[in-house]
């Protein structure tokens, strides 16, 4: 039987990969004694599958995985297991059992919402809040968002504007900016490209780090709705 | 030096790091206590990189065994890379710990595990990044300004070249005398006496060396001339700390386990200390005697402990020589009642050739067979029998064959070179052994129908004489010589998938400086580190040419050391260490070795007066064994 789980990696463990998050998951399911099914073959692996990998230095308050068991048992005691046994840090938030056959969740991953606060070295030049907020007017009034990347020895030009969905400031705090960006195999934007293309179309010069967050993963139900990846049930 | 704003920390300086997870701490089984309550607080400095230190057992007995007490708090910090090195100079930050973040000068003690000779320029990196002086004796000059800065592990059995930067040395088992140590800074820090009080008192502890307490003079040619106490307190000769009993000895129960893949991401269930063969190159065998084992019971419930507590795939079983035990066969047994079904392996770290079974390796195995390990040491028997090594080609042969039609393709074979009495046929040898080896490989697999390759590696290190061996008087072979042995193996090697492995041989010759060194290389190690040497131990990182530059300057050169060999009537820069073995036996060992006469296992073939049991009042530690069933090799 398989549990899906809705995680957070906190702050105080950012910087941990995406392997070694995997890690912490297969090792505090055996200390948890969790029944976890494992792969066939030469070097056997959990059967733990993930909907993205979180980039080292971001923390997520939302990631799915589904983990696979070779016993029935109760989705809450799972979660409550398992959440003695993680590293202070890690929270799985709900659980739920799957039913029947599902798609993979890296296939269902459609979509990804993000918090960025922006390090200014100077204060004094962060740019007041009407400002920030036209410039992210015109920043998404843009045709497109010409990105240069470089991968298997090619550069190649990618335009990031399709994949951003919604981009706001805080109302609260100007530094601060809810991104959402479309994730998955097709299409997926990094949170980091879209404000290094934003840093550069507003000329904030003085911005020398910024903070990222991911806040949601989500999934597209059959009308076209975005939902909670976790929430994301297979229509009959 | 500023204090660290975690977030700027977060976001501007460990996004530019390599492996920032080195820096992030947080790991599960790892101690935080509030320093407002502590009475002692402790940091433990490994002078490697974070995943280098973190693969060390030392590291998670000494945490267990000084954050058991409440009020005493023991936090890690390891040397930062490079690049961290950089950031932190050029943004005046200091070197802090990974469970708080504190400062490492703000802490009572700070303590150094001396593992390899050339990671001391690390220390000196560290000290530095800390902003506490270097020298002793400029940190003596501040009552209560530093904390004390002291050393413990195999290399503080010759610990001179280090005295002009540590304040005290801890020499043999930690688990007794660290303990020990800080219960007296405790009395001493309610008394608020003196730094010079405490460290008079220290001394007459066992295991406790206090460098500032002696004074020193050698010879024309290396040898101590001089040993004088400058104190009432300070004894002439410092003995070993030991722990008479591992059995009931504290472990780590519940060890950190890292996030990063360290070198070894597994449960180190440490089985016995010491060891009986007495083979003559070999320090660790001497300085851990007597072999104190742990009984199968003891490590079967800690086994349990450890899996629960860290939910490891693995489980090495750790010593010097894990297949001496007097009771492996059934604590293998004993372990795969359960380890199987929770999914974790087994292992052991190498495998003695007169000891190996086939039946044992194949319950340790798991299905995938990374390759198997042993140490010849030497390609003929004349020179294995020089070494006490003792084993013999015909045990070779049958146990790779054994491996062979059991499956295994890869084999490696350890040798060193430049050992006392070397000819060149030994050398011949080496590589005829590994051409013998791969050949039966070869047929064998065409025998069974594997279609896998074969393969059989040479693994060839310079002989180092190390300090409290029967061959510490001899010199390491000279630069030129050890370089001209390896071109000659190298040329040797011809044969399709026989490799050969070797490390610089001016790497092992600075190691060879230092582990036969004296007070006089204090100087040469600071000049070092000052023209920029550190991780001197990583291949890319070591720079001979300062090196050399360093010991230039201070008008000395290495050979002077390291290619030094000394009288037996010398008195030796470490013979004010008392290990226990006598230097007389190891005379005589040196003798045999000299005739290629072996000295047989003191386990089984009874006593050969080397002297540790009755210096210490007491017997070696075995638990009773199931002898029958490990000599017939199941």
């Amino acid at each position: 039987m398989r549990i899906r789980m809705e995680f957070e990696k906190g702050v105080s463990v950012a910087f941990v990969s995406h392997l070694e998050l995997m890690k912490v998951f297969a090792q505090s399911a055996r200390r948890a004694h969790l029944p976890v099914a494992v792969t066939e073959g030469f070097n056997p692996r959990p059967k733990l599958t993930f909907s993205s990998a979180v980039a080292t230095g971001m923390a997520s308050l939302a990631e799915c995985a589904d983990l696979e068991l070779t016993q029935e048992m109760e989705a809450r005691e799972v979660q409550t297991r398992l959440n003695a046994a993680l590293p202070s840090g890690f929270i799985v938030h709900r659980a739920r059992r799957l039913a029947g056959k599902t798609r993979s969740l890296m296939a269902l991953n459609s979509h990804a919402a993000y918090r960025v606060r922006l390090r200014f070295i100077d204060a004094r030049s962060i740019p007041d809040p009407e400002r920030m907020r036209s410039c992210v007017v015109s920043f998404l009034a843009r045709q497109d968002i010409m990105l240069r990347v470089e991968r298997k020895g090619k550069i190649r030009d990618k335009d990031l504007r399709p994949g951003i969905l919604a981009m706001e400031v805080r109302d609260d705090d100007q530094t601060v900016f809810e991104l959402l960006l479309k994730a998955g195999s097709e299409g997926n934007v990094r949170p980091e490209h879209v404000m290094q293309a934003f840093i550069e179309w507003c000329g904030l010069d003085d911005v020398c780090a910024m903070r990222l967050e991911k806040t949601m993963t989500y999934g597209t139900d059959s009308s076209d709705q975005r939902v909670p990846l976790f929430e994301w049930q297979e229509q009959s | 030096m500023t204090t660290i704003d975690q977030s700027w920390w977060e976001e501007v300086i460990l996004p530019q790091v390599e492996k920032p997870v080195r820096y992030t701490g947080n790991e599960l089984n790892s101690i935080v206590k509030p320093h407002e309550d502590m009475t002692v607080r402790m940091a433990y400095a490994f002078p490697d990189v974070y995943e280098v230190g973190m693969s060390h057992l030392g590291t998670q007995i000494l945490y267990a065994l000084i954050n058991a007490r409440s009020t005493w708090c023991f936090e890690r910090v390891f040397c930062p890379w490079v690049d961290m090195q950089e950031k932190m100079r050029t943004h005046d930050i200091a070197l802090h710990t990974l469970e708080t973040f504190t400062p490492v000068r703000e802490f009572d003690l700070l303590g150094f595990t001396l593992q390899y000779e050339m990671s001391y320029t690390n220390i000196l990196s560290m000290l530095d990044l800390a902003g506490i002086p270097l020298l002793r004796e400029e940190r003596s000059r501040q009552e209560n300004a530093w904390p004390l800065v002291i050393g413990g592990g195999p290399c503080a059995y010759n610990p001179e070249p280090l005295a002009d930067f540590f304040d005290l040395f801890l020499i043999g088992d930690a688990e007794e005398v660290l303990p020990a140590l800080l219960e007296l800074f405790e009395t001493h820090r309610v008394r608020h006496t003196t730094r010079d009080a405490f460290l008079r008192e220290a001394a007459g502890l066992d295991g406790l060396y206090v460098p500032e307490f002696y004074r020193v003079s050698y010879g024309p040619h290396g040898n101590v001339t001089r040993w004088e106490p400058t104190v009432p307190q300070a004894p002439p000769t410092v003995r070993k700390a030991l722990l008479k009993r591992l059995e009931d000895a504290p472990f780590p129960d519940r060890p950190i386990v890292p996030y990063m893949d360290v070198i070894h991401d597994r449960i180190m269930l440490e089985v016995l200390r010491g060891c009986t063969h007495g083979c003559r190159f070999c320090q660790a065998g001497i300085l851990y005697r007597p072999v104190r084992e742990r009984s199968r019971e003891t490590l079967l419930a800690q086994a349990r402990t450890l899996m629960d507590a860290t939910g490891h795939e693995d489980i090495s079983l750790t010593s010097l020589s894990t297949a001496d035990h007097t009771q492996l066969p059934g604590i293998l047994d004993g372990l795969l009642e359960f380890c199987p079904a929770r999914g974790v392996g087994i292992s052991l770290p190498s495998l003695r050739v007169d000891t190996f079974s086939l039946g044992m390796a194949k319950k340790i195995s798991s299905v995938r067979k990374t390759g198997l390990t042993f140490a010849p040491e030497a390609g003929s028997q004349r020179l294995r029998d020089v070494i006490n090594k003792g084993v013999c080609e015909e045990d070779l042969m049958t146990v790779a064959e054994d491996a062979f039609r059991a499956g295994w393709e890869r084999l490696k074979l350890y040798f060193m070179i430049g050992l006392p009495f070397e000819q060149e046929e030994d050398l011949e040898d080496i590589v005829r052994l590994g051409n013998k080896v791969l050949f039966l490989g070869k047929n064998i697999a065409r025998e069974i129908g594997s279609k896998r390759r074969i393969s059989v590696t040479l693994s060839a290190s310079s002989f180092v004489p190390k300090p409290f061996t029967p061959f510490q008087w001899c010199a390491q072979d000279d630069l030129e010589t050890l370089q001209d042995k390896q071109r000659f193996l190298r040329d040797r090697v011809r044969s399709r998938n026989l490799v050969f492995n070797y490390h610089k041989a001016e790497l092992s010759h600075m190691e060879a400086a230092f582990a036969r060194g004296d007070r006089r290389l204090g100087r040469v190690l600071l000049r070092a580190y000052r023209l920029g040497c550190a991780f001197d131990g990583w291949d890319e990182r070591f720079r001979f040419d300062l090196w050399r530059l360093a010991f230039e300057e201070c008008g000395l050169q290495s050979e002077d050391f390291a290619c030094r060999s000394f009288q037996t009537s010398d008195r030796l820069p470490w013979d004010f260490i008392d290990c226990g073995v006598g230097k007389e036996w190891m005379l005589r060992e040196y003798e045999r070795a000299r005739h290629a006469v072996l000295t047989p296992d003191c386990r089984e073939k009874g006593c050969t007066g080397c002297g540790v049991c009755p210096e210490f009042d007491c017997r070696m530690e075995l638990q009773e064994g199931d002898v029958d069933a490990h000599q017939n090799g199941i």
